[in-house]
């Protein structure tokens, strides 16, 4: 597992697409939290971070599938994936590989938008008074929705050879397990469920994660979905093994 | 069964027993509240009175908010902030709860539109008007920041903007965020509230007719059972007691009434003024104010405080209309400042009044405090920095009104006018002969743990009368004032008697504290360009600097292997 995790990380970082990808999304986020007067800090006068952490969602929405595109996608494209499989490991210990290289990627991803928050604290009035220990969780919780994404990227990447068709299917499922619900939830003919509804999507979830508020039972949702996802890939990969 | 047997049957099997037991966790999990408020001021954190009060709900609670649609960015932040509380209740009440936010400008038609807005303002929502500048184009609009509850099938406004107005409107917005979560729960706790207490109101014959205690029936009964009293024997039976501007001199028998009835633990609340006067009376040649002799005062003093036999004067005062002179056969009537007439918005920092609006006294005293061992003597409200203090009897006229109010004569500040006593009383008939008629053995000298609230204005609970059809006007409402909302007077009541008579702590979700985070303006103004560009280049930079420095670490380390 630990050099599939090695391999997944220096293989990434050593294409140009990843700068690309990165930048893109790094670009997005400055300009929807900076320069778009709709959503621009500016706009809304206070130092906080709520609307990054509102908007991260949805760009991360794009960003993590181009990340974890590759992972399974293009071992079976070239073949690589049954001579792994011939190697001494398990299909677990590779997904897991590959799971956590992605999480470590997006993570890296992350890093550089805490130039906003130093940059929030620098316009606060007076310089500094901006809420540092809720900053801290907010981005953990992000951190938990990413591990999310993260799962449901893996799992699209073993259902084709096709990166592109790996791409489209987990910024769709994302979008859905993401918003879905709570848009479902909002239909008028649903009235009676909507809150069981909308608690199945992540976005009822997220809410208080992404304020700052470490609610044990929204984290312990979020483990849920990356479990369920990396437990559909292995059945995915099983499944091609014994039909193949 | 030759499937069962199959390889690809095992591993989809054994996915559905995965995805079943996660969603099992999930459930047996559901109601285990576990949570870190990492924010500084836990801002997202409830009250456990307010969630035993969300936990216990047995019917389901409706919220209509009346703030949507298109308001400005203050109001936005109150918006947000009253969703996220109403979210974090429907956490709470597990389902018993639901919300929904209105834009009472969403109507078919003008009229239809006006229409809402009078239902509005008749339920007790009263609307804002809001300047808003945006792009250069001024403009103004009417927004509603109240909410209505309704629970098994009774119904209540709330007002969700009720900050100081004085401290300005940004800081008002904030203190009203803080107190959302008190409007609100208190407001579900009053509808859901089955043993209502009850509640004397004291007033002799000869004071207080009734119109003028319209507003605070109103404001009270919403809540509680306000029950009017004359006889003091019969205050055994409640909850709590208000004496207002009494103004007939106790029998001895009576003040026993009312000592034994603190002594047995009788809220009491005593809204007292130290020298009498009604404006009312006040004529041409003015009028003399007169010590009021009730007996009350040899019971507080021995509480603890005394309402001295004074008047405060205060710069920060309300208006009064008189006739400064003739103009042909037509009386000239100005508005002119009635340093009698005192704006009381200086407050402790204690749950019952922190963050409220200002509160519109007339004709207060001052209090002192004496000594009382094991009470606690909590002074609640202020006067301003400048004020005087008129010791009586004093000459009253609207002549005085004409001379400017000179500031150099106003040398006193923060002069308490409200007190809270927290603690064991003794009886002020400890030592004494008990009165003719009761029993001494039954006598209490001593309190078990009791709270008492003494304000020396007992105008501070009367509504003003509208002259043209002689109605009452709510609460707080000053006929001459120039005031975007009303006086707080409605709200401190109802505060002080939350603060005494609920035992489940509510009101301390009132000493929360939320720090406001604004932009420094002028920086952001001036550096806006710096940053937009620092903060869309400067990550990008930084992800190109890792991508390099790896590229040449890499370079290097396969060149070493090379050679």
């Amino acid at each position: 597992m630990w050099s599939i995790f090695k391999k997944e990380i220096n293989s990434f970082l050593n294409s140009l697409i990843a700068y690309l990808v990165m930048g893109v999304f790094l670009v997005s986020m400055g300009l929807l939290v900076w320069v778009f007067p709709d959503t621009a800090i500016f706009e809304y006068g206070y130092a906080d971070m709520g609307i990054f952490f509102n908007l991260a969602p949805y760009v991360l929405m794009f960003l993590i599938p181009a990340i974890t595109m590759k992972a399974l996608a293009e071992e079976t494209k070239s073949g690589t994936f049954e001579l792994l499989m011939t190697k001494p490991i398990t299909e677990l210990k590779l997904l897991l590989g590959k799971y956590f290289a992605g999480l470590v990627l997006v993570f890296i991803s992350l890093i550089p938008t805490l130039v906003y928050y130093f940059s929030l604290s620098y316009l606060s009035n007076p310089v500094g008074n901006i809420d540092t220990a809720g900053i801290i969780g907010a981005y953990i919780g992000l951190l938990f929705l990413a591990s999310s994404y993260t799962g449901i990227g893996i799992f699209s990447s073993s259902l084709s050879e096709n990166q592109i068709v790996s791409f489209i299917i987990a910024v769709f499922i994302s979008f859905i397990v993401f918003m879905g619900f709570s848009s479902i939830s909002d239909l008028a003919f649903v009235s009676e469920l909507d809150i069981q509804i909308d608690k199945i999507g992540m976005l009822a979830h997220y809410d208080a994660l992404g304020k700052g508020v470490i609610d044990f039972r929204d984290v312990l949702y979020f483990i849920s979905i990356s479990s369920l996802f990396l437990g559909a890939t292995y059945m995915v990969l099983k499944l091609r093994k014994w039909n193949s | 069964m030759e499937f069962l047997k199959r390889k690809s049957t095992e591993y989809i099997l054994k996915f559905l027993i995965l995805f079943t037991l996660v969603v099992l966790v999930n459930l047996g999990f559901r109601y285990q509240i576990f949570r870190i408020d990492m924010t500084e001021e836990n801002r997202f954190s409830m009250n456990d009175a307010t969630i035993t009060l969300l936990k216990n709900l047995e019917e389901p609670v409706y919220v209509e908010v009346y703030l949507e649609g298109d308001i400005n960015s203050e109001f936005t932040r109150l918006q947000t902030a009253i969703k996220q509380t109403l979210e974090q209740f429907k956490t709470y009440a597990y389902g018993n709860l639901q919300y929904n936010f209105v834009n009472p400008d969403q109507a078919s038609s003008a009229n239809a539109r006006n229409e809402f807005y009078r239902y509005l303002i008749d339920k007790g929502i009263q609307p804002t008007t809001v300047f808003d500048n945006k792009d250069g184009k001024k403009s103004q609009k009417l927004i509603f920041p109240g909410a209505e509850i309704s629970y098994g099938g009774k119904s209540l406004p709330v007002i969700l903007l009720n900050g100081n107005n004085a401290a300005g409107a940004s800081e008002a917005i904030t203190q009203s965020i803080e107190n959302i979560e008190y409007e609100l729960a208190n407001a579900i706790k009053s509808l859901a509230n089955v043993d209502r207490k009850s509640i004397a109101l004291y007033q002799s014959k000869e004071s207080a007719s009734g119109s003028v205690l319209k507003g605070l029936k109103d404001a009270v009964s919403q809540k509680y059972d306000l029950i009017p009293v004359q006889n003091t024997a019969r205050l055994q039976n409640f909850d709590a007691a208000i004496f207002i501007k009494p103004t007939k001199d106790f029998s001895n028998s009576e003040l026993y009434d009312i000592d034994q009835y603190i002594m047995k633990g009788g809220k009491s609340l005593f809204f007292l003024d130290g020298l009498m006067m009604d404006v009312d009376s006040i004529k041409d040649y003015g009028a003399l104010a007169l010590p009021v002799e009730t007996g009350l005062d040899d019971l507080l003093f021995k509480y603890g405080v005394r309402v001295n036999k004074d008047i405060i004067q205060d710069v920060n005062s309300g208006n009064f209309p008189i006739v400064t002179g003739n103009l042909g056969k037509d009386a000239q009537i100005q508005l002119l400042p009635w340093p009698y007439y005192i704006i009381l918005n200086n407050y402790a920092d204690h749950p019952i009044v922190r963050n409220m609006d200002a509160v519109y006294g007339k004709f207060v005293s001052s209090i002192d405090t004496v000594l009382a061992p094991d009470i606690t003597k909590t002074p609640l409200i202020f006067t301003s920095d400048y004020t005087r203090v008129l010791n009586g009897p004093i000459h009253i006229s609207f002549e005085s009104l004409k001379e400017d109010v000179k500031p150099e004569n106003f040398n006193k500040k923060n002069v308490p006018v409200t007190y809270l006593l927290e603690g064991e009383f003794n009886s002020a008939y400890q030592n004494r002969l008990v009165p003719k008629g009761k029993d001494e053995s039954k006598r209490l000298n001593k309190s078990e743990s009791n709270s008492i609230i003494v304000a020396s204005d007992g105008d501070l609970l009367l509504s003003e009368i509208n002259k043209k059809n002689n109605q009452p006007f709510p609460l707080g409402v000053d006929p001459y004032a120039n005031r975007p909302s009303n006086f707080a007077n409605e709200q401190l009541i109802l505060n002080m008697l939350n603060y005494l008579l609920d035992d489940d702590g509510l009101i301390i979700s009132r000493s929360k504290d939320l720090k406001i985070r604004p932009l420094d303006k002028v920086k952001a103004q001036e550096d806006k360009l710096l940053m937009q560009l620092l903060n869309v280049a400067l990550p990008i930079l930084l992800i190109v600097l890792f991508g390099l420095i790896r590229f040449y670490w890499r370079k290097r380390k396969y060149a070493k292997f090379n050679e």
